[in-house]
């Protein structure tokens, strides 16, 4: 299970200044602030064209046409719990496809850093470069680093500004949405807390009951 | 954050007056009011000061302000371009260069976007460091590619992409021990004026990089180009003409209204990979 790995991580990492930074952003983000604003299944998912790892520019609709999407948001390579994830979904991927899923990681950082991580990870699935994050902002996921995890990400020189080319040290929810080939959102997984992910089983299930309604 | 409540804060910060601000944006003051709290909770303050008649920002929201204009006008023009995402767009990708950014690296880019984009047009120009600022200032272009050398006026939004370095060429067959140097004329302030001035005189010198290039096909001299520019046939690179690298950027003039085709642009140099400096031989300074 994906997140009981990403929970020993966590246990692993935590000391009293990654608690506090965690705390705080518990307190500005949570209680349902990033999940109020994040669309909701029901509604329409935004259309876009963004860059992919080896520069060629693709489409939702593109992505669309071929049937059921999933769209899953990154942090970055810098993320540990990213990583996991990313090498969880990796692991699922023929089971997507199979279900006729297209899986699509969006990632903010630039400078070819797509790249890097796809090869890294030597994924199969398309990963897109959310420029300035203008995509995450259309799902509504997007938030403003709070001052203890700036700090804290600063002194492990982890960059956001750099890595991004946007000074506003943003960044998305690792959300997970599944979508249905008219652009509706099927199902979403919104969790403020970063250390939990969408569980790669529950999505097969979703993708699975997605199928059997043959919307 | 959300696009509703940037686009509160940014009608504040334009009028500082909570009543003109909620008509502005078609919505009541308490609405307004409800929305800024929410984004100062989520950015950890005040971003107004409400003093009786007088509303001002505070210095953290004198911070976001540009931050929260960058965000907002990314957010918007996605929105505005995902409409009509596949439609013939009229307007071009003005895009200049300074006579030292290279433009081999882009080539690819315009293919790609030639490909994604129906009735994509490209019009490409080059000029010194000077009249591209002054160009993008007026609008008749949308974005361009310089060398750190450019002076770059605080209006601009920049992104470095990637590095280049000036090379010597000389003929692949001939003698490159003796022979006068042939140079690219330089306009104030490109990255071979610099180089050049380190370097013996040239005997002959040519206007433009081409002339410059057909000389040293010619066997007439060598010539500066930068690595990453096209390489031309029967040169060779004799050596890096100074072993120090300089920066090429990407420049547009912030919070303009950006054109579908600038933004596809813009995504794709930025989203770039952009491949390792083509050097031959290095020599150290």
């Amino acid at each position: 299970m994906l997140n009981l790995v990403l929970s020993a991580l966590r246990r692993e990492r935590e000391t009293p200044e990654v608690r506090a930074a965690f705390e705080e952003f518990l307190q500005r983000l949570g209680a349902g602030r990033v999940a109020d604003s994040a669309l909701r299944p029901g509604a329409r998912m935004p259309d876009f064209l963004l860059p992919n790892s080896d520069g060629r520019l693709v489409g939702s609709d593109e992505l669309l046409a071929r049937g059921p999407l999933i769209v899953a948001f990154f942090r970055g390579e810098w993320c540990p719990y990213c990583s996991v994830t990313l090498d969880a979904l990796q692991a699922v991927l023929p089971a997507l496809s199979e279900a006729g899923g297209t899986l699509v990681a969006m990632t903010p950082e630039t400078g070819g850093r797509a790249l890097a991580m796809k090869q890294a990870h030597a994924l199969g699935f398309e990963i897109l470069v959310d420029v300035d994050l203008a995509i995450g902002m259309a799902f509504g996921i997007v938030f403003r680093v709070p001052t203890l995890y700036t700090a804290l990400l600063r002194r492990r020189g982890t960059d956001l500004a750099a890595l991004s080319g946007n000074p506003g040290w943003i960044l998305p929810t690792p959300a997970t949405f599944l979508i249905a080939p008219n652009g509706t959102i099927e199902r979403s997984w919104v969790d403020i807390d970063f250390t939990r992910r969408a569980e790669p089983i529950e999505i097969l299930a979703a993708l699975a009951e997605l199928n059997q309604r043959g919307a | 954050m959300d696009l509703t409540q940037i686009h509160y804060f940014l009608a504040l910060a334009r009028t500082l007056n909570f009543t003109r601000a909620a008509e502005a944006c078609n919505v009541s003051q308490p609405a307004l009011t409800k929305s800024i709290q929410r984004l100062e909770d989520e950015l950890g303050g005040p971003l107004l000061l409400r003093e009786r008649a007088l509303t001002q920002l505070t210095p953290l929201g004198r911070e976001m302000h540009p931050l929260l204009q960058h965000i907002h006008d990314a957010a918007h023009r996605a929105k505005l371009h995902a409409l009509t995402m596949r439609s013939r767009d009229a307007a071009p990708l003005r895009l200049g260069f300074t006579p030292d950014a290279p433009l081999q690296p882009f080539v690819p880019l315009f293919a790609e976007m030639a490909r994604a984009l129906p009735g994509f047009e490209l019009r490409l120009d080059e000029k010194d460091g000077a009249r591209l600022m002054e160009a993008l200032l007026t609008g008749s272009l949308d974005a361009a590619i310089v060398t750190a050398s450019a002076a770059l006026p605080e209006r601009m939004s920049r992104w470095p992409l990637f590095d280049d370095a000036v090379v010597l060429l000389s003929p692949s067959c001939g003698n490159t021990e003796s022979g006068p140097v042939s140079y690219l004329a330089d306009p104030a302030g490109t990255v071979f004026e610099t180089i050049g001035a380190s370097l013996p005189p040239a005997r002959h010198r040519a206007g433009t990089a081409t002339q410059a290039v057909a000389l040293a096909q010619a066997g007439l001299g060598r010539v500066l180009l930068t690595a990453r520019a096209a390489q031309p046939h029967a040169l060779r690179q004799e050596a890096l003409a100074c072993g120090i690298h300089h920066s090429v950027l990407l420049a547009v003039v912030a919070g303009r209204p950006v054109t579908k085709a600038t933004d596809a642009f813009l995504k794709l140099a930025r989203a770039q990979h952009w491949p390792p400096l083509p050097i031959g031989e290095r020599v150290n300074p």
